[in-house]
């Protein structure tokens, strides 16, 4: 059975060996308190105190921490920009209402619109996918001309295909429509 | 104070004055993509029998009206308004702009188009008008678009029966409307928008709601429409003329013109003469006669060898009608035989005698009187 990072069985993506040594319950419980002791330190000048709360600090606990972090946000926001890139194209809506969740998700914080941008290539292959099945729930079968080309399509798809003008000139002022998600 | 003004907060649409920009041409190629094989799928789905029509999965698709939407004319308050046209437009949006021509030009069809001449051999000239569209139309490799046909004949000869007929054969979405009841071009052209039940007309919802561009109606007694409240064949005049049914516009749904020119239309009148010249001079009339003596004779068995089968009788009665009842029946018309022999089955089956047969005095519509004894 194929593990997947989005499936129930996550414990496959917490196999690193820095999380193996010791506790790492207990581990994640002293480096609060060591946090909170370097910014307490800090603030009344301790540099004795700033000393040891630093050494008590597992660099290698850290580096993980802030890896699964950045794995976190690239997969929400592949997943995020998957689910809408499928809407934009199944919208048949005339109020175009994915065009106003495109706006919303890409202002919600500065970083979301880089994170489209660099993770626009697994974006748009898991929004195929998405599209497929939704056509397949509806019984409608793509023959073997159309899905290729459909597939085509979908991965030649840009950011700024999908939202207007003005919105991709706000979210990336410096670039061109081009440049903005050419993966 | 301007209108706009007056708009609550929920309205979603162009009325506030945020236009909904058109998607981009990408995005647009996609959801084209997508709505064509929804109305292929759907087309499939309304087949009773996927062996009706086996190259249905590679008919070709042609666009019935332009895309983008055109932008509405803001000029009204009214929600109700506002909200029908949303919802007209979502209909346009999911469906695409692509219908399936059916009716291809084949070798396959021209062959079961020939079957014709058998089945109504009184019907021989339209048969060779068919055929020679059929013809035209498989040299440009096409479908069967755009046929006017007129059939002028007296009553029970058989021009609704071989309308219908035609249309299996083709393989098309047909419907008949009868000019009779008609009492506004409504049914054919769409009511007014200033109506509060506007609704488009047949033409409009068969091909944008339908998955063909080129379905078959059959205007069926169409010198009988009445024209005491308007002329039910108003919309006649635009749609069967190829150029004007090009950019064809429901009275319900004026903004949006439609190609209707690839739809079929076969029309059957008792006197032809009846007619405005302007709408007879749109269709080819074919003229059609009761069938000679040896082809009525051939249909009067075909009838009754139909009507065993109808009723899984035909192992009770003969395989051929005897001579006596044929001579009764072939000196009326197609319907008339028609009714006969159902009643002589009816008779049959009820005395439990081993063979039908058509008396002259035997017929369908016999009188009885109602009274106390």
């Amino acid at each position: 059975m194929r593990k997947n990072r989005t499936a129930s069985l996550r414990q496959d993506a917490y196999g690193s060996r820095c999380l193996k040594q010791g506790n790492v319950i207990d581990r994640l419980r002293e480096h609060w308190g060591a946090l909170y002791g370097i910014e307490s330190a800090i603030r009344v000048q301790d540099a004795n105190a700033l000393q040891a709360a630093a050494e008590a600090l597992d660099g290698e606990l850290i580096r993980y921490a802030l890896s699964a972090l950045q794995t976190h946000l690239n997969e929400a926001a592949i997943r995020d920009c998957a689910h809408l890139i499928a809407e934009s194209i199944l919208d048949t809506a005339a109020s175009q209402p994915s065009s106003k969740r495109w706006e919303a998700w890409l202002k919600e914080a500065p970083f979301w619109p880089e994170l489209a941008k660099d993770n626009w290539r697994e974006a748009r292959l898991q929004a195929f996918e998405i599209v497929l099945a939704a056509l397949n729930d509806a019984g409608v079968t793509l023959n073997e001309e159309v899905q290729p080309a459909l597939q085509r399509e979908v991965f030649a798809l840009q950011l700024s295909d999908l939202i207007p003008a003005a919105l991709a000139a706000e979210i990336f002022p410096a670039e061109s429509d081009a440049e903005v998600c050419d993966a | 104070m301007s209108t706009l003004n007056t708009q609550t907060s929920r309205s979603k649409s162009r009325l506030r004055g945020g236009a909904v920009p058109p998607p981009s041409p990408a995005l647009g190629g996609l959801r084209a993509r997508i709505a064509a094989a929804r109305v292929r799928a759907d087309a499939i789905r309304r087949m009773p029998t996927a062996s009706e029509s086996p190259s249905l999965p590679e008919m070709p698709m042609v666009p019935i009206f332009q895309t983008p939407l055109p932008e509405a004319e803001a000029l009204t308050s009214d929600r109700d308004v506002t909200k029908r046209e949303e919802r007209i437009r979502n209909l346009l949006n999911e469906r695409g702009a692509l219908r399936l021509l059916g009716a291809l030009a084949n070798q396959e069809l021209v062959d079961s188009l020939a079957s014709l001449y058998g089945s109504h051999p009184n019907f021989s000239a339209a048969t060779d008008y068919v055929l020679g569209e059929a013809v035209l139309a498989r040299q440009k490799g096409d479908a069967l678009c755009g046929l006017r046909i007129l059939l002028t004949g007296p009553a029970g000869v058989g021009k609704t029966d071989y309308a219908l007929r035609l249309s299996r054969l083709l393989s098309l979405p047909s419907q008949v409307i009868s000019m009779s009841n008609a009492q506004s071009s409504a049914a054919i052209g769409g009511s007014e928008t200033y109506w509060g039940n506007t609704k488009p007309g047949l033409i409009w919802e068969s091909l944008v709601q339908g998955d063909y561009a080129n379905p078959l109606f059959v205007l069926d007694e169409l010198e009988k429409a009445a024209t005491a409240w308007g002329d039910p064949a108003g919309a006649l005049y635009q749609l069967l003329e190829s150029q004007t049914a090009t950019v064809f516009r429901d009275k319900s749904v004026p903004w949006l013109e439609v190609d209707c020119s690839r739809v079929n239309w076969i029309a059957t009148v008792n006197h032809a003469e009846l007619l405005h010249e302007a709408i007879r001079s749109r269709f080819s009339e074919i003229a059609v006669t009761a069938p000679p003596e040896g082809q009525q004779r051939q249909l009067v068995q075909r009838l009754y060898s139909a009507l065993l089968a109808e009723f899984a009788l035909a192992d009770r009665f003969p395989a051929h009608l005897s001579q006596s009842s044929e001579n009764v029946l072939v000196a009326t018309s197609v319907r008339e035989a028609k009714r006969m022999l159902r009643a002589a089955l009816a008779l049959a089956l009820r005395n439990n005698t081993a063979e039908i047969v058509v008396l002259a005095e035997t017929t369908a519509t016999t009188n009885q009187r109602i009274g106390f004894v």
